[in-house]
């Protein structure tokens, strides 16, 4: 991670240790205290979660058997959530890449 | 006029082309989506995201799947789930996926967390990488 530059921000539970200053802390509903530009970057994690979420609508309706299928099927959700995307820009509505409904 | 179900179509499909040409051709339209500008990857966020399985635990060896052998007992949102985690690597602003893994459930992130991050960087120039705190841990 040295190599790649980079530097873990999220803090481990056993972390969050009152009067040490200088670090994350992370209380209920995702409330942050610490530094401003810690919590800034921890912000920042939130958009993988948004993008956990469409992959959770559309993958969790069908079922699979093995490893090579649940990968297929991450795949197939994949492609459909980058071709919306693709969709939209190259319609001229950028605003709608993120749309799960837009164009189905 | 013979009529398909959808999963004989997606199966003979699958057969064929394979989840390894499936993942290049999600590598195309990424770079695809990185060359028009959509895709900035000036900051690259790593999480994961359990997969739950439709299969009991094995009675003879509860840590597996019954009819999937292929699943395992890991950690989930809330408590253990039996099945896979899809390990992702995406853009923080146009919250689009670059690189993911799927793998057991029992497979901690720390373990495909560096070849998630080269397949991103091979696409994009990342400047910053936001990820857990566990995954620097040497434990």
């Amino acid at each position: 991670m040295e190599a790649l530059s980079a530097e873990p921000v999220i803090p481990y539970p056993s972390n969050q240790k009152r009067g040490v200053k200088g670090v994350l802390r992370v209380y209920k509903k995702f409330r942050v205290h610490g530094p401003e530009r810690l919590r800034r970057l921890y912000r920042l994690r939130s958009a993988v979660e948004r993008v956990n979420s469409r992959l959770s609508t559309v993958v969790n309706k069908r079922t699979f058997q093995g490893l090579k299928a649940a990968a297929t099927q991450v795949s197939y959700v994949m492609l459909g959530i980058l071709f919306v995307a693709w969709t939209a820009i190259k319609s001229g509505k950028p605003e709608k890449a993120r749309s799960i409904t837009r164009y189905v | 006029m013979k009529t398909f179900r959808v999963t004989q179509l997606s199966s003979g499909f699958e057969r064929r082309v394979g989840a390894e040409i499936l993942k290049q051709i999600v590598g195309h339209v990424i770079e695809g989506l990185v060359n028009c500008g959509f895709i900035k990857g000036l900051k690259v966020v790593l999480d994961s995201k359990p997969l739950e399985a439709m299969c009991r635990r094995d009675p003879k060896n509860p840590s597996r799947g019954w009819f999937d052998n292929e699943a395992r007992l890991g950690r989930g949102v809330r408590g253990l789930i039996m099945g896979y985690k899809v390990h992702l690597a995406c853009d923080d602003e146009a919250e689009m996926p670059l690189a993911f893994i799927v793998a057991p459930a029992n497979e901690n992130e720390k373990r495909h967390a560096v070849k998630l991050l080269i397949e991103a960087v091979e696409k994009v120039k990342a400047e910053a990488v936001i990820c857990d705190k566990h995954i620097q841990a040497g434990r």
